[in-house]
């Protein structure tokens, strides 16, 4: 029998859950990779404070995202090409359980041993139903100890504030970037003819990747050289590949087939092509080699 | 280590007026944070000395004989100073009966339980996006899923459903197999 109770539902994750038990004297947070649980036990009466920061539901992020999932719908209704539709599709279902999760939040725990992060409280709704258990929990745990004075001179908030790092972020983030150019590679390879699923694929990637670059650009203060190589570099794949498409849509016939691309470069176009690609490679690499190297060693 | 809460979002400080009330603008990102601080925020027991001992009757430490001991360990009942147990309450060991607990990989105490039930579900399932690979996963996923029946401890409760499902893709791989093996002899005999 366990000795653990639920607070939180697990919180939904494609490669990691969370979530948070109530032990007789300490909170558990669990964390789970589908193959490993993994946990972190704070006791009751060590937790000093407990933040939660609110977040908006319609984040500029999503607001996009959704944006250009509508402009490749537009495209597929205007120029007919119905292979235009697929990844909007995907890309809706991708969003549509964090939009129905509700609003999101944050919570940081600070004990005496250090910081934490709880990604088992994620959205609104979690907390709405665990933070008051954890307060009455910690405040039932802490009663014997002086309350709180009202001057408080001992903690101030006079030290620098610590900035706020994502490496963990950045790197699934570009670890992605490195997967989707992979994907588009040997879906060119695969499926030389299907030209509408492959363009779409790669309309779709470009700006998300640059707005992703853009937002940890705007968080990861701490390593201040991995999003502006990442946004320089995606912004020259992007005018690259858009002179790419503009040449693509005037031939008449182009395929993209890359054994045809690797044996005909007496065509310029392909020989541009090989150099989008090839590019491509290039900085999704560079990309992901800095976001290993700018990871935390701590 | 500074004690006072931060915004998640830009990692400016709280300031005091606005901890432990409904939600107040960050002061940089004008984010909506709650800060709820506890009395433990100021008090801080791992930096206080052991009690030296003062008088002839008080129970020493196991460890420390100069230190007076402040809890009996719940698993060997060894008396401890606070500098040598580990846990609170109830709850406290000494520090040998600690690492003994982590090495036993005692639920209660265990920094990571491996889930072998979502092992078995992820050899039984993730191969199959490769079409031909689930031939030769589906064996060796059942024989995993079986021979680690019961061998998956979490701290936490955690019911069947992904073992019975592991076993269930195990099988359909397995099956897959069996098939494809029959296929073979078949075509190897009709070519002979």
């Amino acid at each position: 029998m366990s000795p653990y109770r639920p607070l939180t539902p697990w919180s939904p994750g494609l490669l990691r859950s969370g979530a948070l038990y109530d032990g007789d004297d300490h909170l558990l947070h669990v964390t789970s990779s589908r193959v490993q649980h993994e946990y972190q036990r704070f006791p009751y009466s060590e937790i000093r404070s407990l933040t939660l920061t609110h977040l908006p539901l319609w984040s500029t992020p999503r607001i996009v995202w959704l944006a250009v999932s509508a402009l490749l719908f537009l495209l597929a209704l205007v120029t007919g090409r119905f292979g235009f539709t697929a990844l909007p599709l995907l890309s809706l279902l991708a969003i549509l359980p964090s939009i129905i999760r509700g609003q999101r939040c944050r919570a940081r725990l600070l004990t005496l041993a250090g910081e934490w992060t709880l990604p088992a409280l994620s959205t609104k709704r979690a907390a709405d139903q665990a933070v008051p258990q954890i307060l009455a929990r910690i405040q039932a745990a802490q009663a014997d100890l002086p309350a709180i004075p009202s001057g408080l001179p001992v903690i101030t908030p006079n030290a620098a504030p610590v900035v706020a790092s994502h490496p963990a972020n950045l790197w699934y983030a570009l670890s992605a970037t490195l997967i989707f150019t992979a994907l588009s590679i040997v879906l060119t390879a695969r499926f030389g003819g299907a030209r509408d699923a492959l363009l779409t694929l790669q309309l779709f990637l470009f700006p998300t990747t640059l707005l992703l670059a853009i937002a940890l650009w705007s968080r990861a203060r701490r390593y201040q050289i991995v999003p502006p190589v990442l946004v320089v570099v995606t912004i020259l794949d992007v005018l690259l590949n858009l002179v790419y498409i503009a040449l693509e849509f005037r031939g008449p016939t182009f395929s993209l087939e890359l054994a045809q691309l690797t044996l005909q470069f007496q065509n310029w176009k392909n020989a541009l092509l090989a150099a989008a690609i090839g590019w491509r490679i290039f900085a999704a690499a560079l990309a992901a080699w800095i976001g290993h190297s700018a990871e935390d060693p701590a | 280590m500074t004690a006072a809460p931060r915004c998640y979002d830009c990692g400016q400080f709280i300031p005091l007026e606005d901890w432990n009330r409904p939600p107040q603008p960050c002061s940089k990102c004008a984010r909506p944070v709650e800060a709820w601080v506890f009395p433990a925020a100021w008090t801080n027991p791992v930096g206080l000395p052991p009690t030296p001992i003062s008088d002839e009757n008080a129970v020493s430490c196991f460890h420390h004989p100069a230190n007076q001991a402040d809890l009996a360990c719940s698993r060997c009942g060894r008396f401890v100073c606070h500098l040598c147990c580990s846990g609170t309450g109830e709850h406290a060991v000494c520090n040998t009966c600690f690492a003994r607990l982590i090495a036993d990989r005692d639920p209660g105490f265990a920094r990571r339980a491996t889930l072998h039930d979502g092992i078995g579900l992820s050899l039984a399932t993730l191969p199959a996006l490769t079409i031909f690979l689930p031939i030769f996963t589906g064996p060796i996923a059942a024989v995993y899923t079986l021979a680690t029946w019961s061998r998956t401890r979490t701290a936490v409760p955690r019911g069947s459903a992904i073992r019975w499902l592991a076993l269930l893709f195990s099988v359909l791989g397995l099956g897959t197999f069996v098939a494809f093996v029959a296929f073979a002899v078949y075509r190897t005999r009709g070519t002979l």
